[in-house]
């Protein structure tokens, strides 16, 4: 067992792209956990679908043995975050899970909003920091102005910000060196009731559960019997053990150690991020702060496209809810989609991701609907109830209140776009709060917003309105109430319940039409006539008819090639199989997400 | 209890609901398993390649031709040998497609029919066609296949304005085609079928006017008007890819469709197929009817079709290779599929839907496939009658409407199984 003076724990905060999986990678391979030979490239990003991504989405944590400025050798543990703002509170809790982070700010780009969010929940959990100015051999490198836009941001010491090149393997011993000497160690108490940290955990179909822990107090050893605190689980130990970076089981985790505990719990949601083991045996009186259950913001239903995928796709949300405690899913049934289910996400980019992984890994042909929040709706008889299905809105009658979340989102961005930014807000029914000039060129601008505006396509269009420049984040401001109407869609005359939005009353017309005109196109010509409308209630607010198709024949005869005229009508045929069919009318997949390219309409029609 | 349709279309057969034209009936006899199959010959030789052409089509490969012909007659020993009994039926037609079956030498083209008689006991009243490229084609040239025994010409004018011709990329001039056709007519051929082609980039209601005005004056016997279709992987398509060329819309190409309709009809034609008309009935293509009554019929020559039964498939593709394996002595198959009953059915359908006037009779479905039509397909027959592109006509033949003639892909896609 090694001294708590010798272990050093830290995090990494970065922005995407900023340089943090190669970093990591130097680390390790500096400090020689892994050979060269053995090195992979990004060993911490060991999904796929991340590496493609180019984000972290499980966090990880690696121990490694570097031997610091004063001959000894020290014990670092590496942990790492989500790179999303979908996943700040996993980062909140890595970040408590150390004593010390480095912040990696890329020399070209500066600073950006996600980064300034993490530099606050690393300043929140008393951390020490050390910056990285990292690339500082790209041409466009500009470390200086950067280095004064981090000494602004949080006052560090010169030995506190150092220059470094991940991928040239610049500035590397530098780092490790002051990990050590400006990272305090953990001063946990070994003599105390165990209490330890769940950062992360992942699903071991052999194992079960996996929980990341810290060891904040107490000592931990195989064999023993634990306690959850939150959820109240206990469990048989099956293995302790150290990331180094491949799992590696040992006999005894003590206080300020990282670690890993295959709990031997069937399901992650019993062994929730954020939550504390301790003994059963000798449990620990008040478990570890900042605990709060996973809570899902965005809603969208997930059919498959063939009706009889249906309990392939049920297997697949049970399987990746093992390894994901805050994907939800309850089955649901649209009229026009069949049976499905309501998925809950941690945010878009969660949805993406199991969206993804879905169809990838499952092999399941997939519809999703529009994302969509959850409303809270006051009724008129005192009773409230969440709505996540915007079909499922209650009469207009009954509604004495609809509560929408909303969110304060921070937005960093060169000053030459405020104009744009402010337009795009505004349009979403966002509120400016406040601005600030991080230097002569760059402002950090914060609004509120609700986060209905913000999933529908938000993040699309501040990137493309500022080419790129602008960063986001955004977090939970409570509930607030607003005047929300359910906009249907009627085609050929029947509701298409998998296409109703819940919508401000002020935008409802525009949106009506843009949602409207943007079916005309998608959906294909019919057989006959088919009027599409959009309704508020029983009214009627706009309306397209998508005419009857003319013509659609094959002429040629093909010299008796009989074979490849059927290949064609059996083509044909296929395609229409994918669609929806409502109403007579066959729909196509791409129509139900259109809510989703409305608003870059609806804005420009009101220009 | 079948009877054979001949020459003259005199040939009645005794089934219910009779309609009034006898020539009709002739045509909806359904065909039994031992039928004579028809004889389709491709020469996929051509001048130059039409940029809208994918079919099976090379350029400067005309030296080719007498080895070619040699491999036809001999494909032809080899399917006698395969298949004594199918050949010994007595082939009711013989098609010349192409390619461009002008460019073969007319003392060639004597020598295929010859072959055609001795191995296929082509009968003496079989109609024998021949497609012809109006450039491809003097008065010497048309008397000599005519002695040949061709009796049906298949002219392919597809336009006679100007910038139809250009955009087409077609070998002739407007003038040629009319010499052609007179031509044709002087060397004795009272059966002549004339293609044209509607939907070209840049075409306007006033150049398809013209065309049909055309068509009306000069009385051909039979006319196939083709929509034209942008295949994948044809110098039209791609032309249509980098937006040099801009396809008519559907919408204006149904508009030309149902205009040839108002002019043919008024003119006393009939409009037996999708996209052909007859004079009269009795000049219905036998051959194309055999496609899409679902008969059988031999396919020789390179990437040539067949169908016997419960088979459908094709030669190799490439002139050379097709005859290197007919010099070897093999039969110069690329694949063969196997249908099922419900594929079979299906295509019973797709093929005989397209037949406006006879449709697809109750009583042939049943005598060849073993099952109730109006039962098997309720469900369809049942959507397409309401949305009017179906209909019953006397009683047990189900066949498109007017309109349902123009949607045929989507009706007849749902009878596929």
């Amino acid at each position: 067992m090694i001294e708590q003076s010798r272990i050093r724990n830290f995090s990494i905060i970065a922005h995407i792209d900023h340089g943090k999986s190669t970093l990591a990678d130097r680390l390790l391979e500096y400090t020689g956990t892994l050979s060269q030979r053995e090195m992979v490239d990004q060993v911490l990003d060991s999904m796929d679908l991340e590496r493609e991504k180019g984000i972290t989405i499980k966090a990880r944590a690696v121990r490694m043995a570097f031997r610091a400025a004063d001959g000894i050798e020290y014990e670092l543990n590496l942990i790492d975050t989500p790179g999303h703002v979908d996943f700040s509170y996993e980062v909140s809790r890595s970040l408590a899970a150390c004593e010390g982070a480095l912040l990696v700010v890329d020399a070209a780009q500066g600073i950006e909003a996600q980064t300034i969010a993490n530099v606050y929940l690393a300043l929140e959990n008393d951390l020490a920091m050390i910056a990285v100015i990292n690339k500082i051999d790209l041409p466009n490198a500009m470390p200086e102005r950067v280095r004064h836009e981090v000494s602004e941001l949080i006052g560090l010491l010169d030995e506190e910000i150092i220059y470094a090149s991940a991928k040239e393997g610049r500035g590397i011993p530098e780092i490790l060196q002051a990990i050590v000497s400006s990272i305090p160690p953990p001063s946990g108490d070994p003599q105390a009731p165990l209490r330890a940290l769940i950062f992360d955990s992942h699903y071991d179909p052999y194992k079960g559960v996996i929980a990341y822990v810290k060891v904040v107090d107490g000592v931990l050893n195989s064999g023993d019997r634990i306690r959850l605190m939150a959820t109240g689980k206990e469990s048989e130990i099956i293995e302790i053990g150290v990331f180094r970076p491949n799992m590696t089981a040992i006999n005894q985790l003590s206080a300020g150690e990282v670690g890993y505990i295959a709990t031997g719990l069937k399901v992650v949601r019993d062994c929730q991020v954020g939550d504390t083991v301790t003994l059963a045996e000798r449990p620990a009186v008040e478990s570890l702060p900042g605990y709060r259950p996973a809570k899902p913001m965005v809603f969208a239903g997930f059919y498959p496209v063939d009706s009889e995928d249906y309990p392939m796709l049920r297997d697949a949300l049970e399987r990746l809810q093992l390894n994901d405690a805050s994907l939800v899913f309850v089955p649901e049934s649209s009229d026009a989609l069949g049976f499905g289910f309501r998925c809950g996400f941690l945010g878009l980019l969660h949805m993406e991701i199991i969206q993804e992984r879905l169809e990838r890994e499952y092999g399941i042909d997939l519809l999703a609907t529009a994302p969509s929040v959850e409303y809270e709706v006051v009724k008129n008889n005192g009773e409230i109830v969440a709505v996540d299905n915007p079909s499922d809105l209650p009469d207009p009658g009954e509604i004495a209140e609809v509560r929408e979340p909303y969110m304060q989102i921070s937005i960093i961005a060169p000053a030459r776009y405020i104009g744009v930014i402010m337009e795009l807000v505004t349009t979403r029914r966002g509120t400016f709060e406040e601005m600030e000039y991080l230097d002569e060129d760059r402002v950090h601008l914060k609004f509120g917003m609700p986060l209905g505006e913000l999933i529908i396509d938000f993040y699309d269009q501040l990137k493309s309105r500022t080419q790129g420049y602008a960063s986001l984040d955004y977090t939970f401001a409570g509930m607030r109430a607003a005047d929300l109407v359910k906009l249907d869609v009627l085609v050929n005359g029947q509701p298409v319940d998998a296409l109703s939005m819940i919508t401000h009353r002020d935008d409802a017309y525009f949106r009506g039409r843009a949602l409207v005109q943007q079916l005309r196109k998608l959906i294909p010509r019919q057989l006959f006539d088919v009027p599409v409308q959009a309704a508020i209630g029983s009214r009627i607010i706009s309306r397209e008819t998508i005419k009857a198709l003319r013509k659609n024949v094959l002429a040629k005869c093909y010299g008796g090639d009989v074979t490849r005229k059927r290949k064609l009508l059996e083509k044909q045929k296929e395609g229409k199989a994918r669609m929806k069919i409502v109403g007579n009318v066959e729909i196509p997949q791409e129509a139900f997400m259109a809510v989703l390219s409305l608003n870059q309409d609806a804005a420009a029609e009101r220009n | 209890m079948w009877r054979l349709p001949t020459l003259d279309g005199s040939t009645t057969i005794g089934s219910m609901n009779q309609p009034s034209s006898a020539a009709t009936t002739l045509l909806h006899v359904p065909l039994p398993a031992d039928a004579p199959p028809g004889v389709y010959v491709h020469v996929p030789f051509c001048r130059h390649i039409c940029p809208y052409c994918d079919f099976n089509t090379y350029s400067g490969q005309e030296a080719l031709v007498p080895r070619y012909v040699a491999a036809l007659l001999e494909e032809m020993r080899l399917l006698v040998r395969a298949e004594p009994e199918r050949a010994g039926r007595g082939a009711p037609t013989l098609f010349f497609g192409g390619g461009t079956p002008s460019l073969l030498p007319a003392a060639d083209v004597a020598r295929l029919i010859e072959g055609s008689r001795a191995h296929f006991g082509l009968r003496t009243d079989a109609e024998v066609t021949l497609e012809a490229n109006p450039e491809s084609v003097d008065a010497a040239y048309l008397e000599g296949i005519r002695a040949a025994g061709v009796n049906r010409l298949s002219l392919g004018v597809q336009s006679q304005r100007r910038a139809g011709l250009r955009v087409l990329g077609r070998g002739h001039k407007s003038l040629e085609a009319g010499q052609a056709f007179m031509a044709a007519r002087e060397a004795g051929f009272e059966n002549i079928s004339l293609d044209f082609i509607y939907g070209w980039p840049g075409q306007t209601a006033d150049d398809w006017e013209a065309d049909l005005a055309t068509l009306l004056e000069w009385q051909p016997e039979h006319v196939s008007l083709y929509a034209l279709i942008v295949e994948p992987g044809t110098p039209l398509h791609a032309a249509v890819q980098r937006g040099i060329l801009t396809p008519v819309e559907d919408d204006r190409v149904a508009d030309f469709h149902e205009r040839a309709l108002e002019v043919l009809a008024a003119a006393g034609w009939e409009h037996y197929e999708i996209a052909n008309w007859a004079r009269e009935p009795r000049y219905r293509s036998r051959h194309n009817q055999l496609y899409w009554q679902n008969s059988d019929y031999f396919g020789l020559g390179a990437g040539a079709h067949f169908h016997h039964g419960n088979l459908r498939g094709g030669n190799l593709l490439l002139p050379a290779a097709y005859c290197t394996a007919v010099e070897r002595g093999e039969l110069p198959r690329m694949a063969t599929e196997t249908l099922s009953a419900d594929t079979a059915l299906g295509e019973s359908l797709m093929l005989g839907l397209r037949l406006l006037v006879d449709g697809v009779g109750a009583d042939d479905i049943r005598a060849r496939h073993g099952v109730d039509l109006a039962a098997t397909y309720a469900a369809e027959i049942a959507r397409f009658t309401a949305l009017s592109l179906l209909e019953w006509h006397a009683g047990s033949r189900l066949r498109l409407t007017p309109r349902g003639a123009l949607l045929a892909n989507e009706v007849c896609a749902a009878f596929l199984r």
